[in-house]
C-alpha cells in the first residue's frame, strides 16, 4: 500500500512573517500540487496535529522559525534532530513547541516521520503581509520545498 | 518562569510568575505583600486582541469572518460566528432555521473541543501534581489517548461542518458556502455516539480529583434563553437579574484601560464579573440536558457556584450537555436532511463590493465562546465596508474577577501556606479561568547543533 504523506502549513497570517507557512502552502497547492499528497492548513492549531499526524507515514510541516539566520533562509530538517529552547513544562496548546509535539507523538507511540521546512522570520508583529525580505524569497522557498517533496518526502 | 522561594511564609510575599504556563498565550501574575499588607496584585496580559480590530476597518462586511476566524486557534468558530452575526445585524439579514441549527451544532462541537483540551491538558496536570501532560503519558497513557480521541471527534466536526477543523471558512453571512456531505455527517454521528462512553469515563476520573477550596461570590454574566442552554443566541443576564438585549451590551458593562496590562478591565456597576462555563452554569442550570444535570449531581455541583476553581468541573458538565444536544441535532438532520436552498448563502462578487448601496448601520453579535461571552460590533458605511470595529473578548472580561479572587485568596492563606504553595494556588486559579490571552505567533525557536 502506498505511503500516506501530508504537507502541513502552520502559522498565523495576521502576524506578518508568522504566516509564511500558510502562504507557502497556498503556492505549493496552486503551482506544485502532487497526487497522493494531502495539503493541510493547520493555522495556529498545533496541538490538534498530534492526532492528525498519526494518520500519515511521513509529514512535512512548513513553519516560521527563529534560528538567528538571515530573514527568508530556509532550513529543512527532521524534527527528531534539533534542539529547541522551550521547556517541557511550558506547554500551551496554542503555542505548543514542535519539539514538544514530537516528544508527545513518540511517547504515544506515533511513528510518523516528521520533517520541518523552517523559514527564518524577520518580523511577527500584527499585520497581514509578509515583510519585503520574505516576500522576495517566497518563490525560491516554494521551489526548494517542492523539490524536497518530490525527491525526499515522496520516495 | 516562576521566581519564588520555598521559605515558610511570614508577612511578606513576593510572587512574580513571568509567563504563566499552560494557558493560551502569555500572562504574568504579580503579587506583593509587605508586613501582611497587599501592595500589588496584578494579572498582566502581554498580548492584546485590540490590533485585530484595526485590521477589520476598511474591509467589506462579507470579508470580516475570514479575518476573525484567524484571530484564535482555539475558539475560531466562536469568532467566526459572532462576526457573521454582527454582519447580519448590520445588513438586516435573517438566516434560516436550518442555518441556525447548523451554527448551534458547530458551537457545541467547539465547546467540546476547547473544554476537553482545558480539562486534560491544562488543568489535569495541576490536580495530579505534575508540571505538564508529558509525565501523564507514562502514568495515564489510556486516559491521554482517550482525551485525544475525544478531541479528534470535535476536530472532525470542524472539518465536516466548517470546511476545516480550524479557522472555519464555510460559515458566512446568510448561511454556509456548501452543505456538508451526508456520508461525513454519518461518520461524525457515529463518532459522537462512541464519545458518550469516553465522556462517562471522564466524569469518573474528574470525580476522583480534588479541586482547591475557595469561595468568592461574584457577578456572573452570560447570555440566556427561554428555549435552551444558550451558546448561540439570547439576552444578557447577570446573576438572574434583569435581562438586557445584546445590542445594549455597553449598558451592562464598561471597559477601562489599565497601565500594567494590554487588556482592558471590564466592570459591571464598577465591580468585576466573571464569564465562562461557571457563569453559564449559574445562570442557565435549569436548561441543561438531563444527562448534564446528572453529571453535575455526581460531581456535587449545585448552582450557584462561587468557587472559580470549579469552572473546569462546569466545563465537564457543559461537555456532556453539548454532546447530547449535538447528537439530537444530528438525529434531526439524519431524519429530515438539509435543504441547500435554505442553507447555502450567496454574497456580492468582489467586483461588486463597494458599488452596491446599503444603509449605514452598526451591527452587534454575541455568542458564548468556550471561555465566555464574546462580542463583536461593526459599523458599516453605505458600501457595507467596516468603518469601526469593537471586539470584547471573554478573557479580558475575566481579568478583574481573577485579580479580585487573588486579592481574597492571598490573605486567607498567609501564614498557612509556603510561598511555593501560594504561587501554585494562584497559577491554578488563573488556569481555572482557561485564559486565552492572545492569539499569538508560534514561531519555533531553534538552535541548530
Amino acid at each position: 500500500m502506498a505511503e500516506k504523506i501530508a504537507v502541513i502549513g502552520l502559522g498565523n497570517t495576521l502576524r506578518r512573517d508568522d504566516g509564511i507557512g500558510i502562504t507557502v502552502l497556498g503556492s505549493l497547492l496552486a503551482h506544485f500540487k502532487r497526487e497522493g499528497v494531502e495539503y493541510l492548513d493547520f493555522g495556529t492549531a498545533s496541538f490538534d496535529l498530534v492526532y492528525r499526524l498519526q494518520q500519515y507515514d511521513r509529514a512535512l510541516l512548513i513553519d516560521a522559525i527563529d534560528a538567528s539566520l538571515k530573514p527568508g533562509a530556509l532550513k529543512i530538517f527532521e524534527l527528531e534532530k534539533i534542539k529547541t529552547s522551550l521547556k517541557a513544562s511550558a506547554v500551551s496548546s496554542h503555542e505548543m513547541d514542535l519539539k514538544s509535539l514530537f516528544t508527545l507523538c513518540r511517547k504515544l507511540s506515533i511513528k510518523t516521520r516528521i520533517y520541518v521546512a523552517g523559514i527564518q522570520v524577520k518580523e511577527v508583529g500584527y499585520g497581514e503581509s509578509l515583510t519585503g525580505a520574505l516576500q522576495e524569497k517566497k518563490e525560491e522557498i516554494v521551489k526548494k520545498i517542492s523539490v524536497f517533496i518530490d525527491t525526499r518526502l515522496c520516495v | 518562569m516562576t521566581k519564588s522561594s520555598n521559605k515558610p511564609i511570614s508577612k511578606d510575599v513576593k510572587i512574580d510568575v513571568h509567563y504563566l504556563t499552560r494557558v493560551e498565550g502569555h500572562g504574568n501574575i504579580i503579587v506583593d505583600v509587605k508586613e501582611g499588607k497587599m501592595t500589588k496584585c496584578e494579572f498582566q496580559v502581554i498580548e492584546s486582541p485590540r490590533f485585530f480590530e484595526s485590521m477589520l476597518v476598511g474591509r467589506a462586511i462579507w470579508e470580516a469572518q475570514h479575518l476573525t476566524s484567524r484571530i484564535c486557534g482555539i475558539c475560531a468558530c466562536a469568532h467566526s460566528l459572532v462576526s457573521v452575526k454582527a454582519g447580519e445585524d448590520a445588513l438586516g439579514v435573517k438566516p434560516s432555521d436550518e442555518t441556525i441549527m447548523l451554527r448551534k451544532l458547530l458551537m457545541h462541537t467547539e465547546q467540546m473541543d476547547s473544554h476537553i483540551l482545558h480539562i486534560y491538558v491544562l488543568v489535569a496536570p495541576d490536580l495530579l501534581g505534575v508540571k505538564s501532560i508529558m509525565p501523564l503519558i507514562k502514568t495515564h497513557k489510556p486516559v491521554i489517548e482517550m482525551a485525544l480521541r475525544m478531541k479528534r471527534m470535535s476536530d472532525y466536526a470542524g472539518e465536516v461542518l466548517a470546511g476545516r477543523h480550524i479557522h472555519p471558512i464555510s460559515y458566512v453571512i446568510g448561511g454556509v458556502t456548501q452543505l456538508p456531505s451526508m456520508e461525513s455527517m454519518e461518520k461524525l454521528y457515529q463518532m459522537m455516539l462512541q464519545t458518550r462512553k469516553d465522556a462517562e469515563e471522564t466524569v469518573k476520573i474528574i470525580k476522583t480529583l480534588k479541586f482547591p477550596e475557595f469561595q468568592r461570590p461574584s457577578q456572573y454574566l452570560s447570555i440566556t434563553s427561554d428555549e435552551e442552554y444558550a451558546f448561540y443566541d439570547g439576552d444578557l443576564l447577570v446573576n438572574g437579574g434583569r435581562r438586557t438585549k445584546v445590542r445594549d451590551y455597553r449598558k451592562v458593562f464598561s471597559e477601562r484601560v489599565v497601565d500594567y496590562s494590554r487588556a482592558k478591565i471590564s466592570t459591571i456597576d464598577g465591580k468585576s464579573y466573571a464569564v465562562g462555563a461557571l457563569s453559564r452554569f449559574n445562570n442557565n442550570y435549569d436548561k441543561l440536558h438531563k444527562k448534564a444535570k446528572a453529571v453535575a449531581k455526581e460531581l456535587g455541583l449545585k448552582a450557584p457556584l462561587h468557587n472559580p476553581y470549579l469552572n473546569t468541573a462546569a466545563q465537564l458538565v457543559e461537555y456532556v450537555h453539548c454532546l447530547e444536544e449535538s447528537i439530537s441535532i444530528m438525529e434531526k438532520i439524519r431524519k429530515d436532511g438539509l435543504s441547500e436552498s435554505n442553507v447555502v448563502a450567496s454574497w456580492p462578487k468582489r467586483s461588486e463590493m463597494g458599488k452596491l448601496k446599503y444603509t449605514p448601520k452598526t451591527g452587534v453579535g454575541c455568542v458564548e465562546a468556550p471561555r465566555g461571552s464574546l462580542f463583536h460590533e461593526y459599523t458599516i458605511d453605505e458600501t457595507a465596508h467596516i468603518t469601526k470595529a469593537n471586539c470584547v473578548i471573554p478573557t479580558n472580561q475575566n481579568m478583574g474577577n481573577l485579580e479580585d479572587d487573588m486579592r481574597k485568596l492571598v490573605p486567607e492563606v498567609l501564614g498557612i501556606r509556603t510561598q511555593e504553595e501560594i504561587t501554585l494556588g494562584l497559577e491554578m486559579l488563573a488556569r481555572s479561568y482557561d485564559p486565552c490571552i492572545s492569539c499569538a505567533t508560534h514561531v519555533l525557536d531553534v538552535k541548530f547543533v
